[in-house]
């Protein structure tokens, strides 16, 4: 497609891209043991995590990076990064929004997070992590009161060590992949929640990472234990500043879901992709994965991915409870030289568990966007289902769709189905909006809104129209 | 499966490179050039033995490769014709096909008078994937050359007789259409029940302009046999290439399958099926390069995986950016019917423009209990109900094979004996 | 009220004779639903019965369950068909017995041809009551004449089982197969919806070529207007899942009139 008029629709330039002038304290760039053994010193942790850390770190340094994805990078320069970055201040963490510097909540202002009355009204309970520290949590009286922990990582290792030396790695051991093993090395911080047995969460949970210091990888770490019974929804917001180099962002999120318990992980991922010609942008090596532990429990991904430059991630589910389920719906648009490489892995082993994969993948001007799923069905898994939808939708000569599925079943009783669907935004659909007097951009932002209905549907209400107001930026001069 | 461990990988490759040095020299150039095959021997020793944690290799029963007895081709230049002759007389041939001209090849040694006026050898450059082509080069001790110009009908019968046991064939076929040549080719192999050995096929097919190759390929070989093939198309414009595939025998089975739609208006159909009982081990892996404007491919894949057999298809489709207005489908299903059996389905699509058309279904399930209940509610019996809707289930390739005796080879093999069903239908 | 009053018309016309359908006390259980509530039914060989009923009133699924079909829990009582325990019997000896169930939604089997499903299933038949097996000449004789009375044409013979069939064309087809195979007892659920009236008309006079005294008719259907063409000795009104009333074709005439209402608020 090459209508002049929708060449000229390009460029607003990524919203979130500012950079915070804060004194940071940033540890020289390069990883070895003292780099660990600051990092844990500097959040006060008990000797277990330290040990986990070492044995982690240890473990990286046999691993060899991967290279199987469908995607292609200038080599990162592990040595070159720092892995420890924090704003500057008398103490590290924050008592209160008082105690906070009134930059960074100006930042968050910035970005749109209801971090302070904002976030009475919306009535989402927020941890904000800048660069690699927790910097706030919002609602912690209320959330207490109904008994939900939900504090910044760093202050889980402090108060609820038993917990953490009962959950962390369980899902996501520290050997599991590279950039997981990488993490558990090195993760400055992120949030924690346990909700305990019986309690329905009261409010949405939220965390907003931002990356600001230059030269610094994000390596946060989040934990999710639903008890039994309980049920709780978690949004996770992401944004950097844009910079010229690559940024590098590995972190692992582990969410466990025990008898008759609910997660929904949503996330709206906005890491700056890099500019038109696919300079700079977040590197973004993501672990996810939820474990449904107990009978009836459930998992739920949702994510809506438009920033990034490269974005790895594989929001999975480990289906061991019997009658559990889980799913995953996700909207992944890549625009200029972006690429992503994401989708999911159900790993079915309990009896009658259930699972839906719903993957929507937009790309535009070079973007490459791949879908690779995993559905394995054991012998366990006796009356086990699946079913896979997706579908990609291309604007442009120059851009990629890729669909990498594996169906492995291994047991007699299962059911799985796998749909794939290609469709572009044809010049006949533009001329006819056009002819009924709808601008360009706003067809393409109808058509494209249309095509992921069925996951937009899925994010809490508050945050569905901030997803569909990101792509529609995120796809500005994607038509062409 | 768990990974062999590096030093026995090792050992596989050294097998076969120490099998080539030894029988070298008595290898015929008329079936591949003493240089080809030392180039293969190279190309292989480079790329080393595979292994299950290749993307490629992933369902591949490398095992049972690593376990052959023997790389040496079974009748070397230096066996006499009355002894092959005596090893198919053993073998009861299945009737010829009306109309085709057959070719028997015994432990990978043509039968009768040789081919009037053999092509060149064509061999092509193989990929990682497909570097079990490669053996083929090395050890292949004669070939089926065929240039077609103007229409043909040819039965290829490869069948591995007992004095294979313990060593390899390696049936090698290569394939030139002339533009607007038709050739129906049936490529059937066979083997003997009980003789453990590898058999080996490297096949090249070049499809001039505006050609059309029916392609039938049945592989019946024993269950002890360690089957592979290694194929490779090129398609010129507006060229059609039409495969059927049925995979039924030997105890582990690989096909590593590479076609090139190279111009324009090209097309492809690719119909398999495959049906594992036992401990048998299937997989297929095809690459369809769509690299011209205008190229189709339709490929639908159906298994049934029975008692502890395993059963895989990668279907792998790649539309280049110079390649607007293609389309692609793919359809795979799978059956699974016993309890430790497994299919493992990879449809795999990239698409490098946005004017294409694209899509693919992947199933695995059951016979649908519905179906089951409307004809037991008819008084049919539990078998046959079964027999019948696993037939139903592998119609779509099944109809597809317009050569009745073939079909209803293909038809008894893959979903057992069933009532006269062709009979009535005929008559109907 | 009383769960055996679809028992008192036919018995009252009794001989001797063991029925051919016996339905004593049947409660049935879909999931944790009851659907069948205590259903009492004797049929004899000669009659045609009508089963009519508002939706969700168990008229299917005691058409199904009399058939086999899994996924209903049978919680008590007792069926006998011909004095056999129809319950210890599977769906394909039920069938060759000879009960036919005539399905409301006719599955489609692709890949699987008419032909051939009508001659395995006459020939599972005939093997049950000894005789000899058609071969195809003596077979495709009788399916002909069958089908011209069903006004189906020869090409059907060759498609697939209901393979992209109308609504219409699918009934015409179980009728068909239901003249091939000539069952002691037919079944026939909501045989008449979505027919327009010349396929009603069609249908049911296949239906009354089988009218014999050797066998039964039961139709199961919701509206009045196929008991116009095939005229019921019997009918019975299914409600909440117990037989709310019986009593002779008047019934249906007086169910027009009034609705299914008038039998709720009787029931009630």
């Amino acid at each position: 497609m090459s209508t002049p008029d929708i060449d000229a629709l390009v460029n607003r330039s990524y919203r979130h891209g500012f950079v915070t002038d804060i004194d940071a304290d940033t540890v020289p760039p390069g990883l070895d043991e003292s780099v660990v053994r600051l990092i844990s010193r500097k959040k006060g942790e008990p000797q277990f995590l330290l040990d986990w850390r070492l044995r982690a770190l240890r473990h990286w340094q046999s691993m060899r990076e991967p290279h199987w994805a469908h995607l292609r990078y200038q080599p990162i320069d592990y040595d070159g990064i720092s892995y420890y970055s924090a704003p500057k201040q008398a103490s590290d963490g924050p008592k209160s929004l008082a105690d906070v510097d009134p930059k960074l909540l100006a930042t968050y202002e910035k970005l749109g997070v209801p971090l302070h009355e904002r976030a009475r009204l919306a009535g989402v309970a927020v941890d904000a992590v800048f660069d690699s520290v927790s910097v706030a949590t919002t609602f912690k009286e209320r959330l207490a009161a109904a008994g939900v922990v939900f504090c910044p990582f760093s202050e889980a290792a402090q108060k609820h060590p038993a917990l953490l030396e009962q959950y962390l790695g369980t899902v996501v051991p520290y050997t599991d992949n590279f950039y997981a093993t990488l993490n558990s090395a090195v993760f400055s911080d992120g949030s924690f929640v346990y909700v305990p047995r019986g309690v329905r969460c009261p409010m949405e949970l939220s965390t907003y990472f931002r990356i600001n210091a230059a030269k610094t990888g994000q390596f946060e770490r989040t934990l999710i234990i639903a008890d039994e019974g309980a049920s709780v929804s978690y949004l996770e917001g992401c944004t950097a500043p844009m910079r010229d180099e690559n940024q590098l962002h590995a972190a692992v999120v582990e969410l466990i879901a025990l008898d008759d318990a609910q997660i929904k992980y949503s996330t709206v991922q906005n890491w700056y992709p890099g500019d038109e010609q696919g300079r700079g942008g977040i590197y973004n090596f993501v672990t996810k994965r939820g474990e449904c532990r107990g009978r009836n429990a459930r998992i739920s991904w949702t994510q809506v991915e438009t920033g990034s430059a490269i974005t790895w991630k594989y929001p999975s589910c480990i289906l061991r409870g019997e009658n559990s389920v889980g799913e995953f719906y996700s909207v992944a648009t890549t625009n200029h030289y972006q690429q992503a490489d994401t989708g999911s892995k159900m790993i079915h082993i309990g009896a009658n568990t259930r699972s839906t994969i719903i993957s929507k993948g937009i790309s535009a001007g070079h973007g490459q966007n791949a879908y690779r799923g995993l559905v394995k069905i054991l012998p366990t898994a006796v009356g086990a289902r699946n079913f896979t939808q997706c579908d990609s939708l291309l604007m442009g000569k120059h851009c990629g769709a890729h669909t990498f599925p594996y169906l492995e079943v291994r047991n007699p009783t299962a059911t799985i189905e796998h749909e794939a669907s290609t469709s572009r935004i044809s010049e006949e659909q533009l001329f006819y909006c056009l002819q009924r007097g709808i601008g360009a951009e706003d067809a393409v932002n109808m058509i494209v809104s249309g095509f992921c209905r069925t996951v937009f549907k899925e994010l809490p209400m508050e945050f569905a129209v901030e997803a569909q107001n990101l792509l529609a930026v995120s796809l500005e001069g994607a038509v062409g | 499966m768990s990974m062999p461990a590096a030093t026995e990988r090792i050992g596989t490759l050294e097998r076969i490179l120490r099998d080539y040095e030894a029988v070298a020299a008595q290898l015929p150039d008329s079936a591949v050039a003493a240089d080809t095959r030392r180039r293969a021997a190279r190309e292989l020793a480079r790329l080393g033995w595979p292994s299950a944690r290749d993307e490629q290799w992933r369902y591949a029963n490398l095992r049972a490769f690593e376990r052959v007895p023997a790389f040496r081709p079974a009748a070397p230049a230096g066996a006499t014709a009355a002894e092959q002759g005596a090893a198919g007389a053993a073998f009861e041939l299945p009737a010829p096909l009306p109309g085709f001209e057959r070719w028997v090849y015994v432990d990978g040694v043509r039968q009768g008078p040789p081919a009037a006026a053999a092509a060149a050898d064509a061999t092509p450059s193989w990929s990682a994937e497909q570097r079990f082509g490669l053996l083929c080069d090395m050890f292949a001790a004669d070939r089926a050359a065929l240039r077609i110009r103007g229409q043909a009908a040819i039965e290829l019968l490869f069948i591995t007789s007992s004095r294979a046991a313990g060593a390899a064939v390696y049936p090698r076929l290569q394939v030139e259409l002339e533009a607007g040549s038709r050739l129906a080719l049936v490529e059937r192999h066979l083997g003997v029940h009980d003789a453990p050995s590898l058999v080996c096929a490297g096949v090249a097919i070049e499809l001039g302009r505006g050609s059309q190759l029916q392609h039938y390929r049945l592989q019946q070989c024993g269950t002890q046999a360690v089957f592979t093939d290694t194929l490779s198309a090129r398609l010129s414009e507006e060229s059609s290439y039409q495969v059927r595939q049925i995979g039924i025998g030997a105890g582990t089975a690989r096909t590593s399958a590479r076609v090139a739609l190279a111009g324009r208006g090209a097309s492809l159909g690719w119909q398999a099926i495959a049906v594992g009982r036992g401990e048998q081990v299937h997989d297929t892996t095809l690459e369809v390069e769509h690299m011209a404007p205008g190229t189709r491919t339709e490929e639908v894949f159906r298994g049934i995986a029975d008692e502890r057999s395993r059963l895989a298809f990668s279907g792998h489709i790649h539309i280049d950016a110079a390649a607007p207005g293609s389309e692609a489908r793919q359809s795979l299903r799978g059956l699974i019917e016993g309890a430790g059996a497994e299919i493992d389905l990879r449809p795999r699509l990239e698409i490098n423009t946005d004017e294409v058309r694209a899509q693919h279904g992947a199933t695995t399930g059951q016979l649908d209990d519905n179906l089951l209940f409307y004809l037991l509610a008819r008084g049919l019996d539990r078998k046959t109900a079964r027999a019948l809707l696993k037939w139903a289930f592998l119609g779509d390739v099944l109809r597809a094979i317009d050569l009745p005796a073939l079909r209803s080879a293909a038809e008894h093999g893959a979903a057992g004996q069933l009532p006269d069903v062709m009979a009535v239908g005929a008559l109907a | 009220m009383s769960g055996t009053a679809g028992t008192s018309a036919p018995a009252a016309a009794s001989d001797a004779a063991v029925p051919l359908l016996e339905v004593r006390d049947l409660h049935v259980r879909v999931g944790e639903q009851a659907v069948l509530r205590g259903v009492s039914l004797r049929i004899r060989v000669g009659e045609v019965h009508a089963i009519m009923g508002p939706n969700g009133s168990g008229k299917s699924t005691l058409a199904h369950v009399l058939a086999g079909r899994p996924g209903y829990e049978i919680v008590s009582g007792s069926a006998t068909f011909e004095g056999r325990d129809l319950f210890a019997l599977a769906p394909e000896e039920r069938a060759r017995a000879g009960l036919f169930l005539g399905f409301q939604y006719p599955v489609e089997i692709p890949g699987v041809n008419n032909a051939y499903l009508l001659t395995a299933a006459a020939n599972a038949a005939r093997r049950e009551r000894g005789q000899p097996e058609l071969d195809a000449f003596e077979f495709l004789a009788l399916v002909r004449s069958k089908m011209s009375l069903m006004q189906i044409d020869e090409s059907f013979l060759g498609r697939g089982v209901n393979e992209g069939f109308s609504g219409g064309e699918k009934k015409r087809n179980e009728i068909l197969q239901m003249l091939v195979l000539e069952p002691k007892l037919a079944l026939l659920d909501e045989t008449d919806s979505g027919l327009d009236i010349d396929a009603l008309k069609v249908v049911a006079s296949g239906v009354n070529s089988l009218r014999a005294a050797a066998r039964a008719i039961v139709l199961v259907t919701h509206y009045q207007r196929l008991l116009e063409h095939i005229v019921p000795d019997f009918v019975h009104v299914l409600a909440r899942g117990r037989i709310a009333r019986s009593g002779d074709r008047t019934l249906a005439l007086e169910l027009e009139r009034r609705g299914y209402d008038w039998i709720g608020e009787q029931a009630a």
